[in-house]
């Protein structure tokens, strides 16, 4: 009875079969870890509309053209500009709150973030399309399917690399020479205040990364994603460090011979495994990514230099 | 880049200039008064040597 209606009814079954995709890849997709975004009822409530409309668009754009109403792409192009607007609503509200953090995100992690949240909407469009695309050639259960296998390939897509993939990360000393503090052999600052190098040597952990090759030394130098680690590691640990108190800097800094860097956390739990766990897993940002050995070996392909 | 607002010495021989100058009377001196204008001005306070301090901001870097 039910799939004698599923057959009859191909294009109803095709748009609430992709509408459902789309809507399930945005929910898997909405997380709020410890980036703690968006974390807020109404935060989320935003995106799921959101992916709602996302794929209902790309569910009812599939039984529009198969019918040759060639101008269902139009709404497609406008949804883009939509979603195009969510991504300046995240940087717009990530940005504003930033000051009022103790060590804020940096802007390249907040592109970063406002980034995925606009591309997470195209995802949820494309499982709604491809469902809603062999719903209606094929058969319903073909559309099932579809569906599912886009939500694996979706969950697989989400996860991006973290710092352990470009540097090696290790536990260093955190010691003073006189005013100059070091983390393992690279300089970070001069402390003034006897009573501020106390705190640091008592609550400061250090860490040195290492980077794994020429092209990982240019993205670890990248001042983004070294703010990206403190705020990770700030919020995850907790962070001891309060307004008006400038010396208690988190800080990160390159030893320029090297090329690691030195990283100086001031973490309210002083845990080694988590705090290790925590630098390990600070996602790589895609703006810090950089190829330099990919584009000098392209350019010079052909065109010997000299 | 960022700025020198405050300078603090226990010898008054060593220093001269625009910045606004305090004199300790000695090192313990020299870290309190340091510690009070840190936390007053939210400037770091930086060791040129033992019997001279400076306070940078650092702030005016982003602005």
């Amino acid at each position: 009875m039910i799939s004698h209606w599923l057959v009859t009814h191909k294009d109803m079954t095709s748009v609430v079969l992709g509408t459902a995709f789309g809507m399930a890849t945005r929910i898997i997709m909405l997380r709020s870890d410890y980036r703690q975004y968006p974390a807020y009822p109404h935060g989320k409530i935003i995106h799921l509309a959101l992916g709602l409309i996302a794929g209902a668009l790309g569910a009812v754009a599939v039984p529009s053209l198969y019918n040759k109403n060639y101008t269902a792409i139009t709404f497609l192009a406008l949804a883009a500009q939509q979603f195009r607007e969510v991504r300046n609503m995240e940087r717009g509200t990530l940005t504003a709150i930033d000051h009022l953090e103790l060590v804020p995100k940096g802007a390249a992690y907040i592109e970063g973030i406002a980034v995925v949240f606009e591309g997470r909407n195209y995802l949820a469009i494309l499982a709604a399309f491809l469902s809603s695309l062999c719903a209606l050639v094929f058969n319903w259960w073909s559309g099932l399917i579809a569906g599912a296998v886009t939500l694996f390939v979706v969950l697989r897509f989400m996860k991006g690399k973290s710092i352990t993939h470009v540097a090696t990360v290790e536990r260093a000393t955190v010691k003073f020479d006189g005013p100059n503090l070091y983390v393992g052999d690279v300089y970070m600052m001069n402390v003034g205040l006897d009573e501020n190098r106390t705190i640091i040597e008592e609550e400061g952990m250090g860490f040195i990364l290492t980077p794994k090759n020429d092209d990982s030394k240019v993205t670890i130098a990248n001042l983004g994603q070294r703010q990206a680690i403190l705020h990770d590691v700030s919020t995850r640990l907790g962070v001891y460090r309060d307004d008006g108190d400038p010396a208690l800097l988190p800080i990160a800094k390159l030893g320029l011979r090297t090329g690691k860097l030195g990283l100086l956390v001031l973490p309210r739990e002083k845990d080694d495994d988590k705090a290790y766990q925590a630098v390990c897993s600070v996602p790589l940002l895609e703006a810090a990514v950089r190829m330099p050995t990919e584009a000098n070996r392209k350019s010079t392909e052909g065109k010997p230099v000299g | 880049m960022a700025k020198i607002v405050g300078i603090i010495t226990t010898d008054k021989e060593s220093v001269g200039g625009g910045a606004p100058m305090f004199f300790a009377k000695d090192r313990e001196d020299l870290q309190k008064i340091s510690h009070l204008v840190e936390k007053v001005l939210d400037c770091a306070a930086h060791e040129v040597h033992p019997d001279l301090f400076i306070i940078v901001d650092h702030h005016s870097e982003s602005q």
